[in-house]
């Protein structure tokens, strides 16, 4: 069946002050470039001769998602992100209907005034194409071109899976893909198609390219906080343990939060661990651990790994929705018994900032030793300050792809101690 | 905050680290403003306090003590400063319930700093405050005085024990930060150092000059050496020839007395245009630390070609506004300006031609121009490339026997701060005909977020103990050796033949002479 490609109803000519105000204006899917360049060419005319338009970009954001509503939330988003990276954002809708396959676009400026003395406004664009009933590569097809060439392109995978087969026809133009694992309940396919992502783009001549390609997960980003504040809990620049402490960890808790009025089911919590997973191997991978044993009860993961000879056992623990949100993470604590004993514990209270991080003299669950030195507080980034940071970042992240590998092989084992 | 990757020595101890972004918070510390109740705190410094406090960029426990000889009560002061924040620091958010909070974190101490009774009560102050804001006895010292005053403030803090020389690692720390002008010629400098250094070592010494607090400033060094395309280019070969402009259209407003004393070469050239001159002439440093850098400005100012005091009028000119009209305003002369000398011989305007006398710069000029009420308020510096060695397109319409204008590379440092680079393409028709245009590149275009405020940065490196941003002595030295035979040429031609001054009208572009000056090398100032 061919796809029909639906032409714009007005002439885009009487629609300048509407695009300018950020209402999406139809226009042809094969002169998307052409409209555009009409409507900027429009909007820079001014009565006084002076442009009060500025057309700003410095990277591209492809936001691609099959979910309905998807263009309202990333409505939303786009203008906070855009404020601080101006940027040609294109949203890529996928929808499944039941009628003919089609492909329709839309264009719209989002604007905001530098200073209102001045009036000026800079703006931005953003070009929403939708394809109802048609393949990732048709839809790329139309996509791709419409990439500004020279700035990097950042892909937000917003799909309601993850699978590199419906990934890959985006990939040749783009420099960094953004998932979230933080939305994924099926955590061993998402994982393994990360690495899909990763290994295959490595071993795709087509895919060569000029930056250095990545793909990252913003539940990585939300666990850097922790993973901050455990490193620096180690560093005696900033803590009184030095790193030799890291070689006596014998024992890890992370508590992981809970939906409200979760049952003591597999499905209450699948996928929620995600976060901990990754932070699971990050530790395991760069502190070269190896994973022994690994096993699943209601609410609750235990790993067993070995360093060397010394056992190490953690466990993934379900709390309840007041102590840490939906898939965060509540807390973390880890004992170590080289040289001295002591007991670190990292916890953030639920609706605070900050995670407080202490260290006890001795094991945890000595709590007679009250001797604890409150180390310092990180701080938590929210939605808007992740991606900020996802944007900011074209380098490729060896550590992540690391954890990931190392949170791979614990799903699967973990799958197969089931069987 | 502010971040750096983990190095690798770090890795290595800390495995952990890889790949973090490892932030740099300040300790907890309490800053003295000295002059608390001048222009520069209510301006600049409580703003810039204020603004990192709103970024979190403030350690939990800090304190501020504002510090002057006007009596006033804690109270006054934080509603003296509240009112200014909402005068002078429109961009910041302002809300009642966080300036509260900040506010209670506002002392003053009315105190004369040439008593040591006063000097000990700023003392007790501090000790308080380490007890109430935990401020763990680290002090930062800021003097906003009047720069007579800084060696009576420097031993005046020594005498109570405030001012002490501590290693670079030592806890608790006491810093000091001098405003400029760091004296008024070298020997002043160098015995205001002198004072400084009996009880300060160096790395405990911070001579602000905001200039390089600024972003398009500190985006000179990352233009040049995080780019492949210009370094190669940046040397005498392709150079013809560089401007640098400052131009105000203030007049001296309520600073006469201080400018009198001041004119505009110690005020602006010897500091923040020596500044520029080193950014732009450098050669790349052997890292990014502050006395790598620090070691490379110093290096190229060493290798500026002297001026000998009668060859002077040769390479500098001066000048000084009279009445004209700014901005459709009519505005008075300099000699008739609130506390001016009606027979002033202070120069407004300073115009210079400099050679660096180094591989990278020979026989290559440095004119740089610096005035007040000028035509418009610009700061810029202007990288002027050598023409195309063959007149390919002379006979092209609107290409003079000349041949064609020469790239230019301009970073534009106030107002929008930013980029451009000057080029030619051919116009569209049918007729070959060239146009000049400009690829611009503007902060405030291109990233939506606010930039930091010159202070805000330098007072946050302070805090961190970063000096990078920082003039060190050698460098304020090597700038007072290069203009001292200048003021001296000056003060003897008042003497014998005194300049006629006004020589240029306010709204002008500078004197004549100006023009001349840089005409002598065929050049032409840009039309800005």
């Amino acid at each position: 069946m061919s796809t029909q490609t639906t032409t714009k109803q007005q002439t885009t000519g009487s629609t300048t002050q509407e695009f300018l105000s950020g209402k999406l204006a139809q226009v042809d899917i094969k002169k998307i470039e052409k409209e555009l360049k009409e409507l900027w060419l429009s909007a820079s005319k001014t009565e006084d001769g002076v442009a009060h338009v500025t057309r700003a970009c410095v990277l591209n954001l492809i936001l691609y998602s099959d979910n309905d509503g998807a263009e309202q939330s990333a409505s939303n988003l786009l203008d906070d992100i855009m404020l601080r990276h101006p940027c040609r954002a294109i949203l890529a809708l996928s929808a499944k209907t039941d009628g003919k396959p089609n492909l329709e676009a839309w264009v719209a400026a989002r604007c905001h005034l530098t200073d209102a003395k001045s009036m000026k406004q800079i703006c931005c664009e953003q070009i929403t194409v939708r394809g109802d009933n048609v393949n990732n590569s048709e839809l790329g097809s139309v996509v791709i071109p419409l990439v500004l060439s020279d700035l990097p392109v950042f892909m937000w995978w917003q799909a309601s899976s993850l699978s590199y087969d419906e990934i890959k026809p985006f990939l040749g133009a783009v420099d960094r893909v953004i998932v979230d694992s933080g939305c994924e309940r099926e955590s061993l396919q998402f994982f393994s198609e990360v690495l899909n992502i990763m290994n295959g783009h490595k071993q795709s001549p087509a895919l060569a390219h000029a930056l250095p390609f990545s793909c990252t997960d913003l539940n990585w980003r939300r666990s850097l906080p922790w993973r901050e504040s455990l490193a620096l809990a180690f560093d005696q620049r900033h803590s009184s343990l030095s790193p030799d402490y890291l070689a006596g960890i014998n024992k890890m808790e992370i508590r992981y939060g809970l939906p409200d009025g979760a049952k003591n089911d597999e499905a209450s919590w699948k996928g929620l661990t995600n976060q901990a997973l990754l932070i699971v191997g990050w530790l395991a991978s760069t502190l070269g651990w190896r994973l022994q044993k690994a096993a699943a009860d209601k609410q609750r993961v235990d790993l067993n790994f070995d360093a060397s000879g010394a056992k190490i056992s953690v466990a993934l623990v379900g709390v309840p929705a007041d102590e840490a949100g939906e898939g965060d993470i509540g807390s973390i604590r880890i004992n170590t018994d080289k040289p001295k004993a002591v007991s670190i514990v990292a916890a953030q209270q639920k609706g605070m900032p900050g995670i407080d991080v202490k260290c006890f003299c001795g094991a945890l669950a000595d709590k007679s030793s009250e001797d604890s030195t409150s180390l310092f507080e990180l701080d938590e980034m929210d939605e808007s300050r992740l991606i900020d940071k996802e944007l900011e970042i074209l380098a490729v992240e060896p550590i992540f792809q690391r954890a990931v590998v190392s949170v791979v092989e614990i799903l699967k084992l973990l799958q197969s101690s089931k069987k | 905050m502010s971040q750096s990757v983990a190095t690798h020595d770090v890795v290595k101890e800390n495995p952990l680290l890889e790949g973090m972004q490892i932030d740099r918070r300040a300790d907890p510390f309490a800053m003295v403003i000295l002059g608390a109740h001048g222009d520069l705190t209510k301006r600049k410094l409580l703003p810039a306090l204020y603004a990192l406090y709103l970024q979190d960029l403030l350690p939990k426990d800090f304190a501020i003590v504002g510090l002057s000889r006007t009596a006033m009560t804690d109270d006054a002061f934080r509603a003296f400063m509240g009112d200014s924040l909402k005068k002078y620091a429109s961009d910041l958010k302002f809300e009642q319930d966080t300036w509260d909070r900040f506010a209670k974190t506002l002392y003053y101490l009315p105190a004369d700093v040439s008593k040591k009774e006063d000097m000990q009560l700023l003392s007790n102050k501090l000790d308080e405050l380490k007890e109430k804001h935990g401020t763990l006895g680290n002090n930062i010292f800021y003097l906003s005085t009047a720069p007579s005053l800084y060696s009576t403030i420097v031993k005046g803090l020594a005498a109570v024990g405030l001012g002490k020389k501590c290693k670079s690692t030592s806890a608790p720390w006491p810093r000091i930060i001098v405003e400029k002008p760091f004296g008024h010629d070298l020997k002043s400098s160098e015995d205001l150092d002198e004072v400084i250094h009996e009880s300060w070592n160096e790395h405990q010494v911070y001579r602000i000059d905001h200039y390089l607090g600024k972003e398009t400033v500190q985006n000179i060094m990352v233009l040049r050496f995080a780019n492949g395309i210009f370094e190669p280019l940046w040397n005498h070969k392709y150079i013809d020839h560089v401007q640098i402009t400052n131009a105000e259209t203030l007049g001296v407003e309520d600073r006469g007395p201080y400018y009198e004393e001041a004119g505009a070469l110690r005020d602006m050239v010897q500091n923040h245009l020596m500044q520029l001159v080193s950014l732009v002439g450098m050669e790349p440093p052997i890292s990014t630390d502050a006395e790598s850098q620090r070691d490379e400005k110093v290096k190229v100012l060493r290798c500026l070609r002297p001026m000998e005091k009668e060859k002077v009028k040769d390479f500098v000119v001066r000048g000084q506004y009279g009445p004209g009209y700014i901005l459709g305003q009519n505005v008075p002369g300099y000699r008739q300006e609130d506390r001016v000398s009606p027979t002033s011989n202070t120069e407004t305007f300073v115009a210079t031609k400099l050679f660096i006398d180094n591989w990278r710069w020979a026989d290559v000029p440095f004119f740089v121009r610096s005035g007040k009420r000028l035509a418009k308020s610009i700061t810029e510096i202007a990288i002027q490339f050598k023409s195309a060695p063959l007149r390919l397109f002379k006979d092209m319409p609107g290409i003079g026997s000349e041949g064609l204008n020469p790239n230019t590379l301009v970073i534009q440092i106030q107002p929008d701060e930013g980029i451009s680079l000057k080029f030619a393409t051919k116009q569209p028709g049918q007729v070959n005909q060239i146009r000049w245009l400009t690829m611009d590149f503007k902060y405030g275009t291109a990233f939506g977020v606010r930039s930091p405020s010159a202070y805000e940065r330098l007072i946050h490196d302070c805090m961190l103990g970063d000096p990078s941003l920082f003039s060190r002595t050698d460098q304020v030295s090597v700038c007072w050796k290069f203009v001292d035979p200048i003021m001296a040429a000056w003060a003897d031609e008042n003497k014998s033949k005194p300049p006629k001054f006004p020589n240029y009208a306010a709204g002008s572009w500078g004197p004549d002479a100006s023009d001349e000056l840089i005409a002598s090398c065929n050049f032409a100032w840009r039309r800005l």
